[in-house]
C-alpha cells in the first residue's frame, strides 16, 4: 500500500457527480438468502463432528489400555503356571534326593527339615522382593 | 457447543480511549466474559455477518467464493473466540483480520480474479455510452462497476468498500487493518484514475453515465 501524503486526501464533494453515481453503482450488497442458516448448520456439523471425533479417541484409547491390561494378565497366567511348576519340581527333587541326603550326611530328619525349608524359603522370597524393589544388583551392575 | 470463556476476559475495563468499535462490542464482550459463549457468538455473527460478507465480496470479487469464505471466516471466529483478548485490539478488528488472511489464503491458492481495461466488453460498453441515448442509467453502472474493478487492488478495495460501508472511512480502514489516512488516499487516487479513465473512454461528461 502507499504511504499518505499531507497533500493526497479524499473529499468526494468536489465531484459530487462521480461520488453519486459511485454510490449508486457500487451498492452494498446483500447476504445470500439463508446465510445464516447455513453458517447453524455448519457449527452443528463440527459440534457433530468433535464430538465424533472425541468418541473415537476414547474408544482407541480404552482398545489400547484393555488390550495392555489383557497382556499383562495373560504374563501373570504365564508366570503363576511357571512358578507354580518350578515350585512342584523343585519340591519333588528335594523329597526324592534332598531329603535322603540331608538324612544321611547330616542327620537331618523330615520334622526338622520342613521348618527349615520354609524358613530358607520365606527368606530367598524377602530377599527376591528387596532385591527388586530396590533394583539393588542392577545398581550393583551400573557401577 | 462447549467453548468456555477464559478468565481473562472478566477483566475488560474499558475507558474512555478505547476506541469506538471495542464501545460498540462491549456487549458481546460482556456475554463471552458471564460465560455466554454461544449467545455471544450469535450477537457477533449477527452484527458483523454482512460486513465481513461485503469484505469478502471486495477482496475475492465472486459472491460464490466470498460467501464461502465469509462462512468458513465467521466459523474461525467461533473457534478461535475463546482465544481472543480484548487488550489486543476490538473484536471486530480481530474479526476483520481472520476475515482478511482467509481471503488472502483463498486468493493464494486460486490465484486473483483481475479485470482489465483492454475488455473488449468494457469497450464496447463505453462506445455504446457515448452514444446519444436517453435510457442508460444501469449500462452506466455497470460500466463504472467495471472500470472499479479494473483499478489497481488497495485503491479498489477502499473506494468499493467506502460505498458499500455508506461512505464510512473509519469502518473501512478497520476492515481493511489500514490507518484512516492511508485509506483517505487511496480513495482519493482512485477516483483520480477513475475519472482519468472515464476520460480516456470519453465519458468524461458525467451526464454520460449518470
Amino acid at each position: 500500500m502507499n504511504p499518505t501524503r499531507a497533500d493526497d486526501v479524499f473529499d468526494p464533494r468536489p465531484d459530487p457527480a462521480l461520488d453519486d453515481a459511485l454510490s449508486r453503482a457500487l451498492p452494498p450488497p446483500a447476504l445470500p438468502a439463508g446465510f445464516h442458516a447455513r453458517l447453524q448448520a455448519a457449527m452443528a456439523a463440527e459440534a457433530a463432528h468433535d464430538l465424533a471425533r472425541q468418541r473415537r479417541e476414547l474408544e482407541e484409547e480404552h482398545a489400547s489400555r484393555l488390550a495392555a491390561l489383557e497382556r499383562g494378565y495373560v504374563r501373570l497366567k504365564r508366570d503363576t503356571l511357571a512358578t507354580v511348576l518350578a515350585a512342584a519340581f523343585t519340591a519333588g527333587a528335594v523329597m526324592q534326593w534332598g531329603v535322603p541326603w540331608l538324612h544321611a550326611t547330616l542327620g537331618i530328619d523330615l520334622s526338622s527339615l520342613v521348618p527349615l525349608l520354609a524358613l530358607v524359603i520365606g527368606l530367598a522370597v524377602g530377599a527376591g522382593v528387596w532385591v527388586e524393589r530396590f533394583g539393588f544388583p542392577r545398581a550393583l551392575l551400573r557401577r | 457447543m462447549p467453548l468456555d470463556a477464559p478468565p481473562q476476559l472478566m477483566n475488560l475495563p474499558l475507558n474512555s480511549d478505547a476506541s469506538e468499535a471495542a464501545r460498540r462490542d462491549r456487549d458481546i464482550v460482556e456475554l463471552m466474559a458471564a460465560g455466554a459463549a454461544e449467545a455471544a457468538f450469535e450477537r457477533l455473527a449477527a452484527r458483523y455477518s454482512p460486513k465481513v460478507y461485503r469484505l469478502c465480496l471486495a477482496m475475492l470479487r465472486e459472491p460464490a467464493r466470498a460467501e464461502e469464505a465469509a462462512q468458513d471466516s465467521l466459523l474461525r471466529a467461533w473457534r478461535a473466540l475463546a482465544g481472543y483478548r480484548p487488550a489486543v485490539g476490538a473484536l471486530s478488528t480481530w474479526l476483520y483480520a481472520i476475515t482478511r488472511n482467509r481471503c488472502l489464503t483463498l486468493i493464494e491458492r486460486s490465484g486473483p480474479i483481475t479485470a482489465s481495461l483492454a475488455d473488449e466488453a468494457v469497450q464496447a460498453e463505453a462506445d455504446e455510452l457515448a452514444a446519444p441515448d436517453e435510457s442508460r442509467g444501469a449500462d452506466g453502472h455497470a460500466l463504472l462497476h467495471r472500470l472499479v474493478d479494473a483499478l489497481p487492488d488497495a485503491q479498489r478495495l477502499a473506494l468499493t468498500l467506502y460505498y458499500y460501508e455508506e461512505r464510512a472511512v473509519a469502518e473501512v480502514a478497520a476492515m481493511l487493518g489500514l490507518p484512516e489516512a492511508t485509506v483517505k488516499t487511496h480513495l482519493h487516487r482512485g477516483r483520480q484514475a477513475l475519472r482519468g479513465r472515464l476520460a480516456e473512454q470519453g465519458l468524461a461528461d458525467p451526464a454520460l453515465w449518470l
